[in-house]
């Protein structure tokens, strides 16, 4: 069970408390390091920055509508070899969950990590961000404009823009398995935001973090829910979309038409983590004769090949850890709504076996486990 | 049941794969299997992935 704390916004500047804050926790060394989205060099963008001296936490936004990654291959990258220092991460519930999948996975070291997660009212697709950032002054304000809804749990549409498909039918606003959770949907945020702390960590922590504690957040849950319940109706109507529009294989390949095969949506799915996909390996290496025969039997065939088979091995291998982040379709040069498909097959695959991906690292993986009873009717008609 | 969940979902038709438990020494079975199952896949017709060329 968490505790529920307040912070207390100083100078009606939530973004001067939020920086106390992160550095707090660097000064009191709650974490050796400091994984935070910062400002970029020209005030526009907001990207992950690793953080040693509490100093450089000069322009931290933890609320902007952009997620240029999914932060849990970072994590991945900073823990794989079990490093002894205390590693802070700022993560939104798609990038925590997508964390869990992979420490499940062994790709991820949760021995010395310390999860900080912010609610999160959806991102927007980075060429979108671009436009609505022209007619700002930097980050920081656009992102105050983007919160100025925040007791309803919804975003303030800037410039009308609607946030990312996969936020708005996103199941998860709130970043549950967090150690330090900052929670202000339902605040107002002149006034201070809660912050709840996990059983584990939240010994002697309170003080050193200038948090007082508080009896209910029960304006928190209530807007959280109004906002699940909208996300919930959103995704009904987008799997329905999706099952309409996928009737069978000719539409299928119709949605992949376009597809380029330049496996960013693999690059950026943060559960494809292997070294060698086997989509590089010799296995497509097919020989020059073979696409003769291919061509010869068919008439013509469409090139590069196995295009079809990509997305389906791919689905088949990770779709049971899809934590429906939507990079890929952010990644797709070409628009492909990847993120729709896999989310509604992942959804499928998910209830077989009522697994839900980042709900609990005790909770195996059943792809990866072994278990002797189970589906008795497969492969015996 | 993950690969027939892709398949059914994804418009394919999952019938047209099939999975048995069959032993190295089960070889009588196994004709049966693989002659019921050609029977089954006659009566379907040819698969549209076999000649659509853009796959």
């Amino acid at each position: 069970m968490s505790k529920a704390y307040k912070l207390t916004v100083e100078n009606d500047d939530l973004f001067a408390t939020m920086k106390a804050f992160f550095r707090d926790l660097l000064r009191e060394q709650v974490v050796d390091v400091l994984l935070v989205p910062q400002e970029s060099v020209n005030h526009k963008s907001v990207i992950q920055t690793l953080v040693k001296n509490e100093e450089e936490i000069v322009n931290a936004n933890p609320f902007i509508p952009l997620l240029l990654m999914n932060s849990a291959t970072l994590v991945s990258q900073l823990t794989l070899d079990n490093p002894k220092s205390r590693i802070g991460v700022l993560m939104r519930s798609c990038e925590i969950r997508a964390t869990i999948e992979l420490a499940k996975l062994k790709q991820v070291n949760v021995e010395n990590l310390v999860i900080i997660g912010v609610d999160c009212l959806g991102t927007y697709e980075s060429n979108i961000y671009q436009e609505i950032t022209e007619k700002y002054e930097g980050a920081r304000d656009l992102s105050l404009k983007y919160l100025s809804k925040a007791t309803e749990a919804e975003p303030f549409l800037l410039e009308g823009k609607e946030v990312r498909q996969a936020c708005l039918s996103c199941e998860y606003p709130n970043p549950d398995n967090a150690d330090i959770a900052i929670s202000f949907f339902g605040c107002d945020l002149n006034k201070e935001i809660f912050v709840q702390l996990s059983e584990k960590i939240h010994h002697a922590l309170p003080e050193r973090l200038s948090l007082i504690p508080v009896e209910s957040v029960m304006q928190w849950k209530e807007s959280s829910k109004k906002c699940l319940d909208k996300r919930i109706k959103f995704r009904d109507n987008l799997f329905n979309d999706v099952l309409e529009r996928i009737k069978d294989a000719k539409s299928f390949l119709k949605e992949l038409e376009h597809c380029r095969r330049c496996y960013n949506c693999r690059k950026e799915c943060p559960i494809c983590y292997c070294r060698e996909c086997i989509f590089d390996s010799l296995t497509f290496e097919h020989a020059s004769e073979q696409y003769f025969t291919w061509a010869k039997k068919k008439g013509k065939i469409r090139m590069p090949t196995d295009t079809l088979l990509f997305h389906l091995t791919r689905m088949n291998h990770m779709v049971i850890s899809c934590v429906a982040c939507g990079q890929c379709s952010s990644a797709c040069p070409n628009g492909i709504a990847v993120a729709k498909f896999f989310k509604t097959v992942g959804f499928k695959v998910q209830k077989l076996f009522d697994y839900k991906p980042g709900r609990s690292l005790e909770e195996e993986n059943p792809q990866a486990t072994f278990k002797e009873d189970e589906f008795p009717d497969v492969g015996t008609p | 049941m993950i690969l027939n969940t892709i398949l059914e979902n994804m418009g394919f038709e999952a019938e047209r794969v099939w999975i048995r438990w069959i032993s190295a020494s089960e070889g009588k079975y196994f004709a049966n299997i693989i002659t019921e199952m050609v029977d089954k896949l006659k009566k379907m017709g040819p698969n549209f992935l076999k000649t659509t060329w853009d796959i």
